[in-house]
């Protein structure tokens, strides 16, 4: 009878799991091909096709060049920055056990943004310095200063104020390294959005290269991090008693997502609210709070959030581009604003 | 019968209420003390602020050149003028911040709440950005008194956004407005940048705009500041009582016969007001609000009455001393000595840059004041 009912559950428990996969996963196959086909100019599906299958005539058409040098990257740098930040998103939250814990919203986004500004465009300060690395000094250092501050990083409204304020603070500090900034240095309006907003706009394959070490390293050892996110979710006590220090647990979770998240923000910008809410959505198609399970299916949402609001920017006002990040606020803003209410509601109750 | 044993007893009476009331006029003289204070901190900051600058003026000179023009040299009263303004108006965009920073912690009963981060600045702002970016073509005259209106406007727009948000699940909780106001914020903000690229060959301007500048204030701009502050005063004599008793919580104030939702949407109207008018002819100024009454709250302690006009003056020293440094110090000039290549366009920076710089480490010192 239990063994049926357990077996009956475990079946739903795998069948929305699928579901959570396959659901971001289609709408990442649409908005990819949609990406590769619409733009300036449009090309058909079997165009693509031979950019993709047949490596030769780059320099010859300018069709497969556009294809393989431009989209393509765009396409798979928004995937995995997507993913990544659904991998942080959920490692964070888990493991703080806050519901709003982001990196944006704990102030280190845009601290490391901050950085990034300053590094690109005077690289002869420090030449030579890998991107990513910068930025991964730079978070780490803003995080540290919150969390020593503060002394909690386990209350959600504080934190959330607490990033606000801080927020603010490095937006207008980037803001005023981009005003002193010669303009052949910055670009102008460019830099702005890539540094306080976030966008993908910029991508090649260079990125792709630059990101892809961390990600080999951050992806699978988040993926990795399920049993003792679920062991955190318990609670420090029952944590220790399954035979885990939970500090330290934490500090190399909190590790792997700072991994996971300085090579996005070299990439793409400090982009908000992906890292907030594939979580939530993963944990609304699942019926059970498994990180493990979590964990895939935030990677998927993220990346599928990502991609989306990329898509949306790039087509919706066709020649004019919005850059991601003001999108994804502006689409997942108003439901992280639910979310927010319904939490507070929660913690009232 | 006990009106006849009365007049024994009153004697003694009358003492203990004069002692009571004599403590009490010291206290209050005590307690006036940091008020004076900074009110002379502020006088000096202004006076400063008229005399320091390219050319240096002494008091007398400033003087003479405002009072009798026909003695004084031309470059004397053309700078005297231009400073006073500019002065003027730190002065006054301080001091509306300030309160306004002063009235939304009281309201929220939050210590980190101010308009910056409540979202209130933010509609100001996009309201502010989109109307340059999006509206009707108008001329100078029109736009100098249409743009406060718009963001006035916004500021409200904005805070009812958040509070019809925070009443669907129920009570207007401050937990849920403050965190509500955040992301409403963030969401305006995003609208911001959507405007910004329409924006053409305002870019650079409307950027520096975003950040908080007192380059471009002209004596037109100062005076329609002044006429909204002036139309929000009655709102804000109003706003403070109402403010300190919201202050004690929801129950307290019911219980002292104050019905709170409409004295939590007064208050907010008066902070949204001032922030408007403050936010319209300077930018996205921050922190005043958040630093102002904090420093101030040590001083004079949480009854508005006292603290609102502390706060005032306190955001007017703070953001006069921020634009004195971001008239004077050039960062060119450090450029080169680092030897950084700089954009020659960029002679100073915005005061919000500095007041940034001021209130960021602020900030992280009060948190863990908070944390003890």
């Amino acid at each position: 009878m239990t063994t049926a009912v357990l077996a009956a559950n475990s079946q739903r428990v795998r069948g929305r799991m699928f579901l959570g996969v396959m659901i971001p996963l289609l709408v990442i196959l649409a908005l990819g091909l949609l990406n590769f086909v619409r733009g300036e100019p449009n090309v058909n599906l079997a165009e693509v096709w031979r950019a993709i299958v047949d490596p030769q005539p780059v320099e010859v058409n300018h069709a497969h060049f556009l294809i393989r040098e431009l989209r393509i990257p765009r396409v798979l740098l928004g995937l995995l920055c997507g993913a990544a930040l659904g991998l942080v998103g959920v490692l964070l939250q888990d493991s703080l056990r806050n519901p709003l814990a982001d990196p944006g919203l704990l102030g280190i986004a845009q601290g490391a943004s901050l950085a990034m500004a300053l590094f690109s465009i005077y690289p002869e300060i420090m030449p030579g310095l890998p991107r990513p690395l910068i930025c991964l000094v730079a978070g780490i250092v803003a995080g540290l200063a919150v969390i020593s501050f503060s002394g909690t990083i386990r209350d959600p409204i504080r934190v959330i104020l607490s990033g606000a304020i801080l927020s603010g603070f490095f937006g207008v500090l980037t803001t005023a390294i981009l005003l002193l900034a010669p303009y052949e240095r910055t670009g102008g309006l460019g830099a702005y959005y890539r540094f306080v907003a976030g966008s993908v706009s910029a991508a090649e394959w260079q990125y792709l290269h630059m990101i892809a070490p961390w990600l080999i390293v951050g992806i699978p050892a988040a993926l990795l991090s399920g049993r003792a996110l679920n062991l955190l979710q318990l609670g420090d006590e029952l944590a220790t008693g399954a035979g885990l220090n939970p500090f330290r647990t934490r500090v190399a979770l909190i590790a792997i997502s700072l991994i996971l998240v300085s090579p996005v923000i070299a990439a793409i910008g400090p982009v908000a609210f992906i890292a907030l809410f594939a979580p939530h959505i993963a944990r609304g198609f699942l019926i059970s709070s498994d990180s493990r399970q979590t964990l895939i299916v935030s990677a998927f949402c993220g990346a599928a959030l990502l991609l989306a609001a990329d898509t949306v920017g790039r087509l919706l006002f066709f020649p004019a581009e919005i850059p991601a990040g003001i999108w994804t606020v502006a689409m997942v803003g108003p439901a992280a604003i639910l979310v927010v209410g319904r939490m507070v509601r929660r913690r009232e109750a | 019968m006990s009106i006849t044993t009365m007049p024994e007893r009153m004697p003694e009476t009358l003492t203990a209420i004069e002692m009571i009331s004599k403590s009490e006029r010291w206290r209050r003289w005590w307690l006036a003390m940091p008020l004076l204070l900074v009110l002379c901190l502020a006088l000096v900051w202004f006076s400063t602020a008229i005399g320091v600058g390219s050319v240096t003026l002494t008091p007398p000179q400033v003087w003479r050149a405002l009072v009798a023009p026909e003695n004084a040299t031309r470059h004397e009263i053309v700078a005297s003028n231009a400073r006073l303004a500019r002065a003027l108006m730190a002065l006054g965009v301080g001091m509306a911040l300030g309160t306004a920073g002063a009235l939304l912690q009281a309201l929220y009963r939050n210590p980190l709440a101010d308009p910056g981060i409540t979202g209130v600045t933010q509609g100001a702002v996009t309201a502010a950005v989109a109307w340059i970016v999006f509206g009707p073509v108008l001329t100078p005259t029109q736009v100098s008194w249409m743009l406060p209106a718009v963001s006035a406007l916004g500021a409200l727009l904005s805070a009812t956004l958040t509070w019809s948000i925070a009443r669907l699940g129920g009570r207007v909780e401050p937990v849920r407005l403050i965190l509500i106001g955040v992301l409403v914020g963030g969401v305006l903000g995003a609208v911001t940048s959507v405007a910004l690229l329409y924006a053409g060959e305002d870019t650079q301007a409307l950027i520096t705009w975003l950040s908080g500048s007192l380059a471009s204030v002209t004596w037109q701009k100062l005076r329609l500041f002044g006429a909204g502050v002036l139309i929000t005063l009655p709102l804000l004599l109003m706003a403070i009582p109402r403010a300190n008793i919201l202050q004690f919580g929801d129950d307290m104030a019911s219980g002292l016969g104050q019905s709170v939702t409409p004295a939590r949407a007064i208050v907010l109207v008066a902070a949204c007001l001032l922030t408007a008018a403050a936010v319209c002819t300077v930018g996205g100024i921050g922190f005043v609000g958040l630093v102002a009454p904090h420093l101030l709250r040590w001083f004079v302690g949480s009854d508005l009455r006292r603290l609102v006009p502390g706060a005032a003056l306190g955001g007017g020293a703070l953001v006069l001393v921020a634009d004195l440094v971001a008239r004077n110090l050039r960062p060119a000039d450090i450029g080169e000595w680092l030897n950084i290549p700089l954009n020659t366009n960029a002679i100073t920076l915005p005061v919000g840059v500095y007041l940034a710089l001021l209130g960021g480490p602020f900030f992280l010192f009060l948190l863990r004041r908070m944390r003890s």
